[in-house]
């Protein structure tokens, strides 16, 4: 069995079954996985998760996506203007994330920013995120605010420079190849209890954004606090997360991307699959792992393997997105 | 091909279940198709310590939990001399120049930022004191009063904010990028 059925089988494990049947090294291969914490599940509208080895395998000859297939990329937490031991260069570790990105077959055709652009709202910080972004080589960047991108101003800049075709406080939807996309913003009504949240605004746009749409439309849901309860402990969940994930749970093939907590946690309900990011910027300690959270300094050799990017696929005709988590190093 | 499906599925989900829900993937590197839990020695607050990306010990964190409980304590301490009208708690901050003149009759009382806590969380002072607020901690952090009445900007690791409150009254305020954390300063 090569990697290049591997995958197939990974992307059609909703629908049919392995091609061959079930081999024992394929057996073996998704227990490895499951033995990395990836999660497997044979509900319908999966996601599936590679190495870049595999990936790399996978990659038709000529390196040309079939038509209406494409990829699209997540960056999270660039926290530029961030000063301390976790990183000492937020700016030389997010150019070796462009790095990673510009090297990536077939191109993305756009970029998701899921928050945290800024560290702390400082001048010129917005602007040196954007001269960055720049030598990406993507047709579009969308963006969602993160907490250290508003607390200071209540979002005033971050919507004066990404608001545009936005609605409410920069909620956004589009269409691309076939997936609906939509970003929601979660950091703007911070509650006491210092849950991210919604408000019932959002809500309700969210409910008549999705009500035109067929259950079989793939839906792409991107924001910055995980709209699941990761580790309300430490505020990893949003308070009024699931009135909105109710209102997804009729489409076949929901995937949430998530930035905030600086590490990949994933986890499935249902149809609906959910993905927190690596940071470009630094680390933070796994749930509950720490007194709290925050910048988690590790060994200067082991900080690019802790940092990195996502690479999200999409196949027409298959509702399961392909992930592949690239590290910087 | 069905029923080894079925059966492939069963086994799957029977591993899955004794999977926690929510599972700490380990940072794969290229080439590595797959691995078993690494254990990372990671750095925390000046003390390397280990944990597993798959299970998350509380086993060496039991010195951490004795360091809060010590923390806890010095926190009391530190409550109830602030608590004492008169010029107890020594500031290396020093004052804005607004606030110098009535320094000779005020207590310099300081709030630390550590482990998204405000510590003491609650300080009582006379009116016409003035209070520093340390950033102790390894992010970034503000001191928000939940009236509108003062609002510093994102302190960094080692940044100091300082508040002269002239009326007095209860005065709440938070962190702005971590609002769960919480302080009260009674002035009398």
């Amino acid at each position: 069995m090569t990697d290049d059925t591997i995958r197939a089988q990974h992307d059609h494990t909703h629908s049919e079954p392995p091609a061959g049947g079930l081999t024992r090294r394929h057996a073996l291969a998704c227990m490895a996985w499951a033995g990395t914490g990836l999660v497997w599940t044979l509900a319908g509208g999966l996601l599936s998760s590679q190495t870049l080895g595999q990936a790399a395998a996978a990659q038709p000859a000529a390196g040309q996506p079939a038509r209406g297939d494409f990829a699209f990329v997540q960056i999270s937490d660039t926290h530029i203007g961030f000063k301390g031991e976790a990183n000492p260069d937020v700016i030389a570790t997010l150019h070796l994330a462009i790095a990673k990105i510009n090297a990536l077959q077939p191109a993305p055709a756009f970029l998701l920013h899921t928050g945290d652009l800024t560290h702390s709202q400082k001048a010129g910080a917005f602007d040196t995120l954007a001269e960055i972004l720049k030598s990406v080589k993507t047709s579009q960047v969308f963006y969602v605010p993160g907490e250290h991108d508003v607390f200071l101003d209540g979002g005033k800049e971050f919507l004066n420079r990404y608001g545009q075709g936005t609605t409410g406080n920069g909620w956004q939807s589009f269409d691309y190849q076939g997936v609906h996309f939509i970003g929601l913003v979660n950091v703007l009504n911070f509650k006491a209890a210092g849950l991210g949240s919604l408000g019932p605004d959002q809500l309700d746009w969210l409910k008549n954004d999705v009500a035109r749409l067929s259950s079989s439309t793939p839906l792409v849901v991107f924001t910055h606090i995980p709209l699941w309860a990761v580790y309300p402990t430490w505020g990893w969940v949003t308070e009024d997360g699931e009135q909105a994930l109710g209102m997804l749970k009729r489409f076949g093939s929901v995937t949430v991307l998530n930035g905030h907590i600086h590490q990949i946690l994933q986890k499935v309900e249902g149809h609906i699959t959910f993905h927190t990011a690596m940071s470009t910027a630094w680390p933070q300690p796994a749930p509950g792992a720490a007194p709290s959270p925050g910048p988690l300094k590790v060994p200067a050799e082991q900080l690019h393997h802790v940092l990195g990017i996502r690479d999200v696929h999409y196949v027409q005709g298959q509702h399961s997105l392909a992930l592949v988590e690239t590290p910087l190093g | 091909m069905r029923s080894r499906l079925a059966q492939w599925s069963s086994q799957l989900s029977d591993f899955m279940s004794r999977v926690p829900p929510w599972t700490p993937l380990p940072h794969r590197r290229r080439g590595r198709a797959a691995g078993c839990p690494h254990a990372h020695t990671l750095v925390h607050g000046g003390a390397p310590r280990s944990y597993t990306t798959r299970a998350i010990s509380h086993g060496p964190w039991s010195r951490q939990r004795r360091g809060r409980g010590a923390a806890l304590a010095v926190g009391v301490l530190l409550t109830w001399l602030v608590s004492v009208p008169g010029p107890i708690v020594a500031q290396d901050t020093p004052p804005p120049p607004e606030a110098a003149a009535t320094m000779a009759a005020a207590t310099a009382p300081q709030v630390t930022l550590e482990h998204e806590k405000f510590g003491p969380a609650t300080v009582t002072i006379r009116a016409g004191t003035t209070v520093t607020w340390v950033n102790n901690d390894g992010d970034l952090h503000t001191v928000t009063s939940s009236q509108g009445l003062f609002a510093s900007p994102g302190l960094d690791p080692g940044d100091t904010f300082a508040y002269r409150f002239t009326a007095p009254g209860t005065y709440p305020y938070f962190c702005a990028v971590h609002p769960h954390m919480k302080g009260t300063i009674l002035v009398q």
